[in-house]
């Protein structure tokens, strides 16, 4: 472009020039089938030979190039040794000189000859744009560590949520399906590790520009044209105090110049529990409780165990299949002013539990517009509805525990648990309610988000362009919960409905102000410099209101005024700001050497008095290896790159109002009547600051074959220090934490992905990615104690987390399970209370009991590693790609089998702990006696491996001919099929070894209890464009 | 254009100015604590904010863990299911410092205690009614006295903040002697008792009064075996006029007669508002008798039941059976249970207070304080054995005369009539300890206590928390 502004520019001063061309154009217009031989006519005297050679970047020929002159007809094609002749009708002629999977070059024919003509490969990765914080970039000139994919990757299957659509396909980026088979359900994402204890450690998310978006469930995957992860300071230190997690970077899909493109997409699909517990049926259940009264001298429970038959099996009755649908329209276009794309997205999906279900209907507009030369303005805007029918999370192990002897419910309707069998038997079944009456416990969330993002931009010289932006993202959410009458939910019978309904209000609004500096200062430096102010602001706010007592379940939670006791109204608020000045510069040298300096100032509301505003600079350097001389003999390697990168990048992700002293309400009662009181929660932290992440990181990309093969190697050391810590204080204060700034977590680990391109035809196309990261994470510091112990889902059956000073975040401590106490072992086992059958566990100190001092450490819930596989083929109409990923050395704990494998007579148990069981005569060392008195408690014995290999999508797909689309009038059919979570390799025993039952926590990973189970889908779709 | 370009650089300068400033928190759903304590409804609501920590778990929620099931008296009722560790250990005398009861008792116990603190340093700078204002500080002081006392019996030595915290400096504090901390109980109380009312209005139902102060300086002055003032100051209780014995000993667990005649002073619970939970904690695990599950945290040892007579009417609040909910089916437990804080159509929602002070418990600290001073006595008024005797008569037992005992006999006699009359209310371990009749009475009841458990171990995270905690012998 710069080389003919100065041209054009001259057309303004010469007059005549303008009027002979605007008259050629004219003549062009009036008579276009004429004008080539116009130009030939009027053209200089006789054809030029012309000799040339077409070559690829690596010297190498390309045969059958096109070559045309511009404007004409003109044109021939390259022979096998790349050399092609043309005869061109006049001096300067421009040649256009083309070849599939190569851009399109057009060069100058000036007084040689012969010219040589290299194209560049069009599929050279080096030259994909990825989008970098505050602008975008040439992969192959990036310094730091960012990874992208591709909006047609995440959407190979339908997804729910953006970060599904992630797992395993990323160096560094660990996402976990922690919540199972639950629509809408929590996926958490964590790249290189684990910073934080208390505060955050999922990464900052950005869409289009707009960082913080609140919920990403209810963004639509199929608005995404690619995300970009920046991993490194370098990359990440442009966000400041919220780069330190890493960054999302999720760019929408916009329009395109040309024809309007309409493209519908509708799949279907069906979800099926991939895998239930074995648990004994009603009559083994019967013979437990009467092994168990034998064991204490007691009669049977039940006289005739058998009597019972097979009865309810209750996992079946909470879990079934259900359906899943998707449908998608966009249209898109426009021309060289204007491009646009609108979409609307509609997801359903029902979930395997009963009474569970996730709906969104979402909207959006992508629109820009050239105004002039100078000036662009465009807008985002997004709208979802989302509706989230959440399940009751103690249903499944209501459902593990309760007797197989009940059925749903009796004669009169009314829902049955364990207490009816215990009060009819006189045995003490335990209950945990029922599966199904709490499962139909209503649990919905509406929620409306609208994310609108718009933008002005200047260009006040070609190469300066300021920016602005004004954003919001809104969401609106209104939660309603009715437990009706007779609902028996833990042991509790509901007498009268309980409903509660909330509503929350979440702004948050931006402006961005932007100055880009963007040169080719010559031929050997190119200089690149971006500065910008930047204003956040979000309020949030919210209200709960709940009744009990309800005669009438009809009213639900719409009338709360007709409960018979009205609880007390809650209401929140919250705002923080933050304000941030940065700068970034690129320079590049020779196209070889590059350089990155970023440096943000931010400051946060959120932070003590003293410490409001935050540094963080970061420098990056770049080496392109492959671009220097001595590189070129080597010509299998076509790429190669080194990096370096350190840099510091903080941490803000607190609530608001932590470094101030807050006077809470509580209640007592006085006259029988509620008053309220007031109460200090927290001691005030003027000292409060952001959490601080220095990071190293050292990187290569080396591509080989024409970049048919690719590998990205990175090392990084992470220090995080000054961690937002809810340091234990003595309680003699009156206190038991104090939110400040102490601590040091250490991540350091290596990431490869390496990508192939195996076949390469018209026919049949075969790539495959892989990627393995090894993250080595470690507590350093813990501000002067030396442990945090978080107490597990169970803890007062021994069940705890621990971060412990040299130990990674997270580890399992509870007591070691050392197996049965034999009946030779019978007078040790005395000792300590027990009897053989009973289990054992390690008696750490010696002291002879086994109590809390004999906690312990006994695995870790992080991975030794994590890695994903890829492949996709292509064979003519056909295409296929399947999706593998997997983590291995990581621990869980299943607490589920505190119930199930406990066999005290009291909860239902899997046939493993029924016919598996200790006896005299069966002398098992894993499973322990039934009807032993002692108490039950956790211990490594439910702790398992929690490796797993998951095919976690399959897709194929086929191309519907192009004679027969033609006949139907539209451009592309195609139609496809897909499975997600088809099979997991595992030898964990329970739901699926990505079981978190405390979500996204930071200390407490790995613990499996009352899980949703993991859903296999299948869906068949079809993609129509026109 | 020129033009132009000077209005974007001029508004961007001025948003840069607007927002700088911008970046102080100004919470709207909280007040600052330099902020609070700035008038008398403040004041109400600071003094209101100690009380509310009596229902919390580790005040009175679970009190009657620590107090019963270390002792005689009490043990797990986990006959369906064994109980946790956590209660299983401290019934079977197993206990360390690691178990939360003792973490979350004196979490709760200092949170209390720094409100008061923080009450008593800001009251009076308020201005306001003097009266009330007085009468405000009498209550925090009355409750910093009753949580310190609780503290210091427990665990012996303990720190003694008398200020509010305010920052996080200094906080490590070592344990003061139980003799200063009965010290500044000794004088909280003293300096609240001229300034708390006999009563109140029918609003305020629940506060601390003076009878209250007095009963329980009255405990402390037994604690220490200082017979002459306890004497002294439970008789200035008696003559209040202001407390009596219902006639029946079931009146005391109507839900009518929550803030009754007798009671002295009690957490207070109501129905669907704060709901208590005693009830469900008591009634025997998932018998199905009540609406909702039931726990059998606490029932009664069979050595304990053997010390009531047959026809005590007492008795009829230990029960092994009991129709189903909403059945005529009847549910055999197999073993008793206490029915004190039963309340049948509870579902979750139970109104029962949790009595701390009550009017026979004074009446018993009067006659054991008394028989240490002058013996039996001759059963007239202020003799000792008239105190036993009006406990006794309620319960439908035979009076007693003077020559039915020694000194050391009616000794006996009070401390077993105070199991039986105040049983699962808070007081057995308490008593045990103070009368140093632990030992012998847990292996009475074949359990085996030793010295170390006269105090509990300081809880472990204290321990790892401050750096100047020690912990006491044995644990």
């Amino acid at each position: 472009m710069k080389n003919y502004l100065p041209a054009f520019r001259n057309w303004h001063f010469k007059p005549i020039w303008f009027k002979i061309s605007l008259a050629l154009i004219c003549l062009l217009l009036a008579d276009k089938g004429y004008s080539n031989g116009l130009f030939y006519h009027h053209g200089n005297n006789a054809p030029i030979v012309v000799h040339g050679k077409v070559t690829d970047s690596l010297g190498n020929p390309i045969a059958k190039a096109s070559v045309i002159e511009k404007g004409t007809t003109t044109g021939t094609v390259t022979n096998d040794k790349g050399d092609f002749v043309i005869n061109v009708s006049r001096k300067n002629a421009l040649l256009t000189i083309s070849s599939v999977g190569f851009i399109t070059k057009d060069v100058q024919f000036t007084d040689e000859n012969f010219i040589t003509v290299t194209l560049k490969d069009s599929r050279s990765s080096l030259d994909e744009i990825v989008v970098i914080g505050y602008g975008t970039s040439k992969k192959g000139d990036l310094t730091g560590s960012i990874s992208s994919i591709k909006g047609s990757d995440i959407n190979a299957a339908p997804v729910s949520n953006v970060v599904q659509g992630l797992e395993g396909k990323i160096a560094g980026v660990n996402v976990t399906n922690t919540s199972g088979g639950k629509p809408g359900g929590d996926i958490t994402i964590r790249i290189r590790g684990f910073n934080s204890i208390n505060s955050g450690n999922g990464p900052l998310y950005v869409i289009d520009g707009f960082p913080g978006v609140g919920d990403l469930n209810s963004i639509n995957p199929n608005e995404i044209a690619s995300v970009d992860i920046l991993k490194d300071a370098s990359a990440t230190a442009i966000y400041g105090a919220r780069g330190a997690n890493g960054v999302v970077l999720i760019t929408t899909k916009k329009g395109a110049a040309g024809k309007t493109v309409v493209n519908f997409d509708y799949s279907q699909g069906i979800q099926a529990p991939l895998k239930l517990y074995h648990l004994i049926d009603a009559t083994q259940f019967a013979e437990v409780a009467n092994i168990v009264n034998e064991a204490n001298g007691l009669s049977p429970v039940f006289s005739n165990p058998a009597s019972f038959g097979v009865g309810t099996d209750w996992q079946r009755q909470l879990f079934n299949t259900a359906p899943l649908q998707n449908a998608q329209l966009s249209i898109s276009g426009g021309d060289q002013k204007m491009k646009f794309t609108i979409s609307a997205g509609y997801f359903s999906q029902d979930g395997i539990e009963i009474g569970s279900g996730y709906k969104r209907t979402s909207l959006s507009t992508n629109i820009e517009s050239k105004i002039s030369d100078k000036f662009t303005v465009g807008a985002y805007i997004y709208g979802a509805g989302i509706v989230n029918n959440a399940d009751d999370p103690a249903a499944t192990s209501a459902a593990l525990t309760i007797s197989p002897i009940l059925t749903v419910k009796d004669s009169t309707g009314r829902y049955l648990t364990n207490s009816d069998l215990a009060s009819k038997y006189g045995f003490g079944f335990y209950s945990k309610g029922n599966p199904i009456a709490m499962a139909n416990v209503e649990n919905t969330t509406t929620q409306t988000h609208v994310l609108a993002n718009t933008y002005l931009q200047y260009k006040i010289i070609p190469s300066l362009t300021f920016k602005t932006t004004f954003g919001a993202d809104i969401e609106y959410g209104r939660y309603g919960y009715y437990e009706p009458n007779g609902t028996p939910d833990g042991g509790t019978i509901n007498v009268g409905g309980t409903a509660q309904l909330s509503t929350s209000k979440y702004v948050s609004w931006l402006n961005e102000n932007t100055l880009t500096y963007d040169k080719h200062l010559n031929d050997r430096n190119y200089l690149n410099i971006v500065g910008g102010i930047t204003f956040q602001g979000t309020a949030s706010s919210s209200v709960t209101a709940t009744a009990e007592g309800f005669t009438d379940d009809f009213y639900k939670y719409n009338n709360l005024s007709l409960g018979s006791i009205q609880l007390p109204s809650s209401s929140t608020t919250d705002s923080y700001q933050l304000n941030s000045y940065f700068i970034r510069g690129n320079y590049e040298l020779d196209n070889k050497y590059l350089a990155t300096f970023t440096s943000r100032i931010d400051g946060s509301s959120r932070f003590g008095e003293n410490n409001k505003y935050g540094f963080f600079p970061s420098g990056a350097i770049g080496w392109r290896v492959s671009q220097e001389d001595f590189m070129k003999q080597i010509t299998f390697i076509s790429n190669l790159k080194l990096r370096a990168s350190y840099g510091i990048t903080g941490n803000q992700d607190i609530g608001s109002f932590q470094s101030l002293a807050n006077i809470g309400g509580t209640q007592y009662i006085l006259g029988g009547q509620r008053v309220v009181g007031a109460q200090p929660i927290t001691i005030a932290n003027p000292d409060l600051k952001w959490e601080k992440t220095a990071q190293f990181d050292l990187g290569i990309d080396v591509a080989f074959f024409k970049d048919r093969l690719s590998i990205t190697a990175d090392y990084y050391n992470k220090i995080t220090s000054d961690l937002l810590l809810e340091k234990p204080v003595p309680a003699s204060s009156g206190f038991t934490t104090s939110l400040q700034n102490a601590g040091k977590v250490g991540n350091k680990g290596i990431e490869l992905s390496i990508n192939s391109v195996n076949v390469k035809s018209n026919d049949f196309q075969w790539n495959t990615g892989f990627n393995i990261t090894f993250n080595r994470n470690k507590v350093l510091n813990l501000g002067g104690t030396d442990a945090i112990i978080s107490n597990g889902y169970l803890w007062y059956f021994g069940d705890y987390s621990i971060a412990k000073v040299g130990y990674p975040i997270g580890e399992f401590y509870t007591y070691k399970f050392e197996g049965i106490w034999q009946t030779s072992q019978a007078a040790e086992a005395a000792k300590y209370g027990e009897k053989p059958g009973d289990p054992k566990f390690e008696d750490v100190n010696h002291d002879g009991v086994i109590n809390s001092n004999d906690l312990t450490m006994v695995g870790s819930a992080q991975p030794d590693f994590t890695y994903g596989f890829s492949s996709n083929l292509t064979y003519k109409s056909f295409d296929f790609g399947i999706t593998l990923n997997g983590t291995y050395g990581n621990k869980v704990m299943n607490d589920s089998y505190i119930d199930v494998n406990f066999p005290n007579g009291t909860t239902n148990l899997t046939t493993d702990a029924f016919n598996n069981r200790w006896t005299p005569t069966n002398p098992s060392n894993t499973h322990m006696r039934i009807g032993s008195d002692i108490n039950p408690s956790t211990s490594s014995e439910y702790l398992e491996s929690g490796s797993f290999l998951e095919i976690s999508n399959v897709v194929l797909g086929y191309n519907l001919p192009k004679s027969l689309t033609d006949k139907i009038k539209l451009s592309k059919v195609r139609i496809y099929a897909s499975v997600q979570d088809l099979y997991t390799f595992t030898k964990y025993t329970g739901y699926n070894p990505e079981a978190n039952a405390f979500g996204a926590d930071n200390l407490r990973l790995g613990y499996d209890y009352s899980y949703y189970p993991l859903a296999r889908t299948f869906n068949l779709g079809i993609n129509v464009t026109f | 254009m020129k033009k132009f370009k000077i209005n974007i650089a001029v508004f961007t300068v001025c948003l840069f100015y607007l927002s700088c400033s911008k970046l102080e928190e100004h919470p709207q759903s909280f007040i600052t604590q330099n902020a609070y304590y700035t008038n008398e409804k403040q004041a109400v609501a600071g003094v209101n904010g100690i009380y509310s920590i009596l229902t919390s778990p580790g005040c009175y929620g679970y009190f009657y863990r620590l107090a019963e099931l270390p002792t005689d008296q009490g043990e797990t009722g986990g006959l369906f299911q064994p109980s946790e560790p956590t209660t299983s250990s401290l019934n079977n005398f197993t206990f360390n410092s690691s178990n939360s009861t003792f973490e979350d008792f004196w979490q709760d116990h200092y949170i209390g205690i720094n409100d008061a603190n923080l009450a008593i340093a800001k009251i009076p700078g308020i201005s306001m009614d003097a009266t009330e204002q007085k009468r405000l500080i009498a209550e925090a002081r009355f409750l910093r006295a009753l949580l310190y006392f609780n503290l210091v019996r427990l665990f012996g030595d303990v720190p003694m903040p008398t200020t509010y915290t305010n920052s996080t400096e200094n906080l490590d504090l070592a344990r003061t002697s139980t003799t200063e901390v009965y010290k500044l109980i000794e004088s909280d109380l003293t300096s609240a008792i001229p300034d708390l009312p006999t009563s109140y209005s029918a609003t305020d139902i629940g506060r601390a009064t003076k009878g209250a102060a007095l009963t329980l300086l009255g405990k402390v002055y037994l604690t220490l075996k200082d017979w002459q003032d306890a004497k002294s100051t439970l008789k200035s209780v008696i003559d209040l006029n202001q407390y009596s014995l219902f006639p029946n000993y079931s009146d005391l667990w109507q839900l009518s007669n929550k803030n009754g005649q007798e009671f002295i002073f009690s957490v207070q619970y109501q129905a669907g508002v704060i709901n208590s939970a005693y009830s469900t904690e008591f009634a025997p695990r998932s018998s199905g008798i009540q609406a909702g599950q039931s726990y059998g945290e606490v029932a009664p040892t069979p050595t304990f039941l053997k010390l009531y007579a047959s026809n005590d009417t007492r008795l009829s609040f230990f029960k092994d059976s009991y129709p189903k909910y909403q059945s005529s089916v009847i549910v055999n437990f197999g073993h008793p249970f206490c029915f004190k804080y039963f309340d049948l159509d509870e579902g979750g929602n139970s109104g029962q207070n949790y009595p701390v002070l009550r009017f026979a418990d004074v009446l018993l600290m009067y006659a054991e304080a008394e028989n240490e001073i002058d013996g039996v006595g001759d059963g007239s008024m202020y003799s000792s054995i008239w105190g036993l005797n009006q406990i006794r008569v309620r319960a439908g037992q035979p009076a007693k005369t003077s020559t039915d005992f020694t000194q050391s006999s009616l000794r006996n006699e009070i401390w077993d009539e105070r199991s039986r009359e105040l049983c699962f209310e808070g007081h057995r371990w308490f008593d045990l300890v103070r009368t140093n009749t632990l030992i012998q009475a847990a292996a009475a009841a074949g359990k085996t206590a030793t010295q170390k458990n006269l105090v509990c171990p300081i809880p472990q995270p204290e321990i790892n928390a401050d750096k100047n905690l020690v912990q006491n012998p044995g644990y």
